[in-house]
């Protein structure tokens, strides 16, 4: 294989809650699932170096980006931003923007910084806007519901809300193929007249908008029935909804253990892994960062390698689908 | 001058607001209701309309502020 059909992923080792030894261990695994993948890996390198060795990596398809400092979430996002020349997030930014190559960036370290370069770095004057934070969630129905914001605008305006919708099935087509993804809008009850003021004024302008499959409101309950494709949200809201989502899954998952344990019955372990499998973060990748040039994927803060694994798989099949969306 | 590039971007930026009612005094972040990731994005919408690079982090509180940081810069009314 040569190089031109290979995509990079850059990879930013630093700032998240395991160090740079588990984001590598991902990195290594997601090289394995991949034969076109190369990996840029970004952060102190004697730490990655470390890694890499341990891991058995295949070299010829890992570049090493040295960096001196890390953008911690005690930093104010701007400020390190700007100021923070030689941090692995904005030398990965900076590659990602300059490296036609590059078709992606995982980090799991502070989400308001990643947001703040991914709108630097990756946005073109004249088409730029605020970048949201979508997470992909498995629906009753087989298939998946992009959840829009997931908590990256608290307070939102009925045109941030149109926007995240239109983000949202851009998004929706060019991971998953869909041709016309169904966006619905979260709310207290289905019905038109139902929602507070945010969502009954973004009602009214999703409803005439032609260019969107728009199929109403949504209601909690149905969050993730595979009613719609896209669910679009405030950022207060959608995060109650991803991390009420992830407290009702563990609390059903621990009920199962508790009740296999008390009867001995194997068959129940075979239901909580699968239900881990299919339900845990580590499994889910990360959150999308939409609005900008390339896909920039948060990963959980404490995600492990599993979880870098998966979300490097999610940007190697959006590559495959399609390299750069906005 | 500088206030109608500033409608431009502002109105960019936060497109509900009712850009008529748009005065010096006009809080950014009361009045326009922005966060911090908006005034980076107002920042950067500025350094495009206006065609300079800030070279400090900057922290308006209102229009006023942008206005008279303008000037200094060179920009004329």
């Amino acid at each position: 294989m040569d190089d031109k059909s290979k995509i990079t992923v850059v990879i930013d080792v630093m700032g998240s809650d395991k160090g740079p030894a588990t984001i590598v261990k991902g990195a290594c695994q997601a090289l394995e699932d991949s034969a076109d993948l190369v990996v840029c890996l970004v952060g102190d390198e004697s730490s990655i170096k470390a890694a890499l060795e341990e891991n058995g990596a295949p070299m010829d398809r890992v570049r090493i980006v040295g960096t001196t400092d890390v953008i911690t979430n005690y930093d104010h996002p701007v400020a390190a931003i700007q100021k923070k020349t030689d941090a692995s997030l904005v030398k990965a930014l900076t590659i990602l923007r300059d490296d036609p190559a590059c078709v992606g960036l995982v980090n799991a370290g502070s989400t308001g910084a990643l947001l703040v370069g991914s709108m630097m770095f990756l946005s073109n004057p004249g088409e730029r806007v605020r970048p949201a934070l979508a997470a992909v969630l498995p629906a009753e129905n087989g298939g998946f519901v992009c959840l829009v914001d997931t908590g990256a605008n608290i307070d939102c305006l009925p045109s941030m809300l149109v926007q995240f919708a239109h983000q949202g099935s851009q998004f929706m087509k060019d991971m998953y193929r869909l041709e016309n993804p169904k966006v619905g809008l979260l709310s207290n009850g289905a019905e038109e007249t139902k929602g507070n003021k945010l969502v009954k004024e973004t009602h009214l302008v999703l409803k005439e908008d032609k260019t969107i499959n728009f199929v109403g409101n949504i209601e909690g309950t149905n969050a993730l029935s595979g009613d719609c494709d896209v669910l679009v949200c405030d950022g207060f809201a959608g995060n109650q909804v991803l991390k009420n989502s992830e407290g009702i899954a563990r609390r059903i998952i621990m009920d199962i253990v508790k009740y296999a344990k008390q009867t001995g019955e194997p068959k129940f372990m075979a239901l909580v892994q699968h239900l881990m499998a299919t339900y845990d973060f580590n499994s889910l990748g990360g959150g999308i960062v939409l609005g900008v040039t390339k896909p920039v994927i948060k990963a959980h803060g404490a995600a492990n390698e599993a979880s870098i694994r998966n979300t490097v798989k999610m940007l190697v099949n959006l590559a495959h689908n399609k390299n750069i969306y906005v | 001058m500088i206030m109608e590039k500033l409608e431009v971007v502002l109105h960019k930026v936060n497109p509900d607001f009712d850009i008529s009612t748009l005065s010096e005094e006009t809080s950014l972040r009361s009045d326009l209701g922005m966060d911090s990731l908006a005034m980076m994005l107002v920042a950067m919408e500025i350094e495009d309309a206006f065609g300079f690079r800030f070279e400090e982090p900057v922290d308006f509180n209102t229009v006023g502020d942008v206005v008279r940081f303008l000037k200094e810069k060179g920009f004329k009314d």
